[in-house]
């Protein structure tokens, strides 16, 4: 659907692409993941066909460049920076971009009044932006790069700055498209919104993807391992069959196979009072691949 | 065309939807129309009689007569009065003067050989040379009833009767004088019986179908005008001002370039609006080019200011102006639309954010209007400030709008103002269309 081959931009001496490749099937919802200023962004407005790149080639549909008629009808964008006219109303913003998108009489109406459900404003359709809430803003916001019924589907950090109700209302949209077969290349800051969305990860910094792969293969490679963390109901007179010393009843070792550990552990006589297991995520491939330093 | 035109309702919606900018566009310079229109009212010519009460104690029909001859006049414009309101009014300096007729006044009025009626003036101090000028026309109109009087000859011949009763009786005549007065009045006696004579016969001729004459007229003497209009150069300011048919000709021109103004502010302030607001990327990711985007903002100032041009010169011409040519107008309207909508587009490429964008059209709107006319009005400018108006195109606006409306340009006399707003345009949007163009890239 989507390919993208040594992409590059740059500002001035700053590069802010630099030879990103990668590509996006049909159907598949990517994830670009990275710190502020890794270039995502950049990469996002590259695609949309906003900004042109220095370098590279981008397809759409296999053939379009994204600044052709054909590629721009096909593409719907949410952009991180809430884009709507706060003295319009829902309506009249849904409206006045579906017109953009070659959309008239019934079908504009239809669709206008699809994008309103989605958006959850139906009873706030006629009322202006400016007099919404941030989530409900988010939601339109959504909703206007949807109106025209786009076969890819950028998100530019979606959720940023709303309550866990709209989050949640945006994901489960998300979900919806997803399985209508939207393409959809989604950026965020929030992992676990990648992990629970996209199919594949890829991983950028400094305008260079560090890894590419599904959330799972991510953490194998660089997740590392399991951490766990028990409490004992009693000393041990033997703890040689311990994987690390005890601290009192304190019990914290680190392995590639937890469950397999806690069962040899309990079968040797160790009784647990509490136990905890916490598998590497997404952040923890993050934070590997990325670093722990700040980044402004 | 169509993306075209949803923009352009977009943009007219949204600046509909901006209370303080459409009180710029629209309320300011309504109000500005109206005030400098009000204060300009002296160059009002219609009105240039003297305006007076009179108050009428005798209420008789000489007395009504009289007013009536000093109306006819044309230069006095009268207001009958009660005695107190006409001395306040006077002493407010809302009238010239007060002409009070007492009671008394129909009994000896137009009556030459009786003492003349008392007639009482007053009049504002400060206007003493409009004095002069009243008293003279108080004896003329006196002296037409004289004429009234021989016009009723029954009326005068019991007069003249009763007059001469009253002289043969009198002791304090000189013997001498008497008799060459009573037969005066017999002589004067007879002239009215004949005349009453010939009146009758001259009626009943005009019953079948002939007209009755009156009794000649007299003057002490004949007043023929002599033609001594002023002439002045054609382009001087006292030419221009006599060209000028009601006080809003100037300041309702005047007042449309604040809101031309306000309309190319208000427009460049929205583009750089939609790229800070993130609404541009959307556009530039939508199916439309970047010329049917400029286009759109092009077409929604180009329509703001046309309206606002019409509006004004409805307003106007309720208010009594009265556009001499509509045709010439239209099109001195359009051309100006065209030149702000050039003039928008390079302001709205001279700074990056709104607040930048927003002072410096406004520093270079409050130039181009004090330069160009939106606050001295063109006819009073100086000279020097005459010559550096030209490099404004407000200037060249306010010609192209009074040339149309008031001064009664020809096509060809308004070619250069129209050749000048059209030229100011096109290299404007040329610069700026570049410029932003490559901005949003």
């Amino acid at each position: 659907m989507i390919q993208v081959r040594e992409l590059r931009k740059s500002y001035g001496a700053t590069i802010a692409v630099d030879g990103v490749s990668f590509d996006v099937g049909r159907g598949e919802t990517f994830g670009l993941l990275g710190p502020n200023g890794a270039g995502k962004t950049t990469t996002i407005n590259m695609l949309v066909g906003a900004l042109a790149p220095d370098g590279g080639t981008i397809l759409v549909n296999g053939a379009a460049k994204p600044t052709e008629a054909a590629a721009r009808l096909a593409i719907g964008m949410a952009p991180q920076t809430l884009s709507l006219y706060e003295d319009l109303s829902a309506v009249e913003n849904l409206t006045f971009f579906a017109r953009l998108y070659r959309l008239s009489g019934a079908r504009l109406k239809e669709r206008v009044g699809w994008a309103l459900a989605l958006a959850g404003l139906v009873d706030r359709g006629k009322d202006r932006v400016k007099t919404f809430s941030g989530g409900m803003k988010r939601r339109l916001n959504l909703a206007v790069a949807l109106v025209h019924d786009p076969q890819v589907l950028f998100l530019d950090e979606p959720t940023v700055g709303v309550d866990p109700q709209s989050r949640n209302h945006i994901f489960s949209r998300v979900e919806e498209l997803k399985a209508l077969g939207r393409t959809i290349i989604y950026t965020t800051h929030y992992m676990e919104e990648a992990q629970r969305l996209c199919d594949r990860v890829a991983i950028m910094d400094q305008g260079k993807i560090l890894d590419l792969d599904g959330v799972d293969s991510l953490i194998n490679r660089h997740g590392g391992r399991s951490v766990v963390k028990a409490e004992l109901v009693r000393p041990l007179t033997d703890a040689t069959q311990l994987p690390a010393p005890l601290d009192g009843l304190s019990l914290r070792f680190e392995s590639e196979r937890p469950l397999e550990e806690i069962a040899r552990l309990s079968s040797g006589g160790v009784a647990f009072h509490t136990l905890e297991v916490a598998r590497p995520d997404l952040e923890t491939v993050f934070l590997t691949l990325t670093g722990r330093s700040l980044r402004d | 065309m169509r993306t075209v035109l949803a923009m352009t309702v977009k943009d007219l919606r949204l600046m509909g939807r901006d209370w303080l900018g459409l009180f710029f566009i629209v309320g300011f310079p309504i109000l500005m129309a109206v005030f400098f229109g009000a204060m300009y009212g002296s160059f009002d010519t219609g009105s240039a009689s003297l305006r007076v009460a009179v108050v009428d104690e005798d209420e008789s029909d000489m007395s009504r007569r009289f007013v009536e001859s000093l109306t006819k006049s044309g230069n006095v414009e009268v207001e009958q009065l009660g005695r107190d309101e006409a001395v306040n009014r006077v002493r407010r300096g809302q009238l010239v003067g007060m002409i009070a007729v007492p009671r008394g006044f129909g009994e000896s009025a137009g009556v030459p050989w009786l003492e003349g009626p008392a007639i009482q003036v007053g009049v504002d101090p400060a206007r003493k040379a409009e004095a002069g000028l009243l008293e003279g026309l108080i004896m003329r109109s006196a002296g037409t009833l004289m004429i009234d009087r021989f016009q009723d000859p029954a009326a005068m011949r019991s007069l003249v009767r009763a007059a001469r009763d009253e002289l043969a009786q009198a002791d304090d005549v000189s013997p001498d004088l008497k008799p060459l007065l009573l037969d005066m009045m017999d002589s004067l006696d007879v002239f009215m019986e004949s005349w009453q004579r010939v009146e009758r016969t001259e009626a009943e001729a005009g019953s079948n179908g002939e007209a009755a004459g009156d009794m000649p007229g007299f003057q002490l003497a004949r007043i023929e005008a002599i033609d001594v209009t002023r002439q002045f150069a054609k382009d001087s300011t006292e030419a221009l001002v006599r060209k000028l048919r009601s006080k809003w000709d100037i300041s309702f021109p005047q007042a449309m370039i604040w809101g031309i103004l306000a309309c190319a502010a208000g427009f460049a302030i929205s583009i750089v609006r939609e790229r800070k607001q993130g609404t541009l990327l959307r556009l530039k990711v939508a199916p439309v080019t970047r010329a049917q985007v400029l286009a759109g903002k092009a077409m929604a100032c180009f329509v703001a200011v046309m309206a606002v041009i019409a509006l004004m010169v409805a307003l106007g011409t309720w208010l009594g102006m009265r556009p001499q040519s509509p045709g010439l107008l239209a099109i001195s309207a359009a051309c100006i639309a065209f030149c702000f909508v050039g003039i928008m587009m390079l302001m709205s490429v001279i700074g990056r954010s709104e607040e930048a964008v927003s002072g410096a059209a406004w520093g270079a709107n409050m130039l181009m209007a004090m330069f160009g006319g939106g606050m001295v009005p063109l006819v009073f400018m100086p000279s020097f400030m005459k010559t550096l108006s030209d490099f404004s195109p407000a200037k060249w606006s306010v010609l192209a709008l009074e040339g149309s409306i008031w001064r009664g340009l020809t096509f060809g006399e308004l070619l250069l103002p129209l050749a000048v707003l059209i030229a100011v345009g096109s290299v404007c949007l040329t610069i700026g269309t570049l410029v932003l163009s490559r901005a949003t890239d």
